[in-house]
């Protein structure tokens, strides 16, 4: 009973770092939920194999992970583009009003190939180690260095043009600022 | 974060300001998606696989009086 409760529990507690892994695997929040609903089935069935001690967030993450490779890659493939830009709109309106940049972030994560993204994901926002993160890909600690080193250099090509327009504008303002006012 | 072989080979200067903003807006776009509330679905599926859970425990217990 007590068993069950606590399980319970602990994947509520998992299931908003399951859904932002989610939207960076899917890029779409409603496949996200699909991907969610799959990965808590999963795990509610085969919890009598997750070692305790070791990161249930990680375990969790490495179904999430298998789940979606295996079922929803081919179908980004095919819907990438326009729904990239729908997840892109929803995530950046209402709660991000103000913050209109994040919207051109979100647009940058998303042009990264895949694996560097999930990389990138893994280490930089959802606080893993390298060495967990690349436990959940299958993949060796080397290889999730350079994806995360590939994806820093990438998002910084894709970023860094607008970034050098907002300085010099943050820039221009300044210095009219400066010379317009009264001294 | 540990990753020298990279900071080994960036120009020093002008590269590590945006790392450091492009982690910031990582983070940032991370947490608005925790923020977010977790959809009833989701919520209430748990919901539904405990009382599954309990339900066939209970089934059990029955069987093994029988």
């Amino acid at each position: 009973m007590t068993e069950i409760s606590a399980l319970k529990t602990a994947l509520l507690a998992e299931l908003p770092s399951l859904r932002a892994f989610g939207i960076s695997l899917t890029g779409s929040p409603d496949r996200a939920d699909d991907l969610v609903q799959e990965t808590v089935l999963k795990a509610w069935a085969a919890h009598a194999s997750f070692t305790e001690g070791t990161s249930l967030r990680a375990w969790l993450f490495t179904i999430m992970r298998n789940t979606y490779f295996s079922q929803y890659r081919k179908a980004r493939r095919e819907v990438q583009d326009s729904d990239g830009e729908a997840a892109a709109r929803l995530i950046s309106t209402p709660a991000q009003q103000g913050h209109l940049d994040l919207a051109d972030f979100r647009s940058a994560l998303d042009q990264l190939v895949p694996d560097q993204r999930e990389a990138l994901i893994l280490i930089g926002a959802s606080g893993f180690s390298y060495e967990e993160a690349a436990e959940i890909c299958g993949c060796a600690v080397g290889t999730i260095k350079s994806r995360v080193n590939r994806a820093r250099q990438r998002l910084m090509q894709l970023m860094s043009i607008e970034g050098i327009d907002e300085l010099g504008a943050d820039f221009a303002d300044w210095s009219h600022a400066r010379t317009a006012a009264p001294i | 974060m540990a990753d020298t072989e990279d900071t080994t080979k960036r120009k020093i200067g002008i590269d590590d300001p945006i790392q450091t903003h492009l982690g910031d807006k990582l983070r940032e776009f991370y947490g608005s998606i925790l923020a977010e509330p977790v959809p009833d679905r989701l919520t209430s599926l748990l919901d539904q696989l405990e009382r599954q859970e309990r339900a066939a425990l209970t089934d059990t217990k029955d069987e093994d009086r029988e």
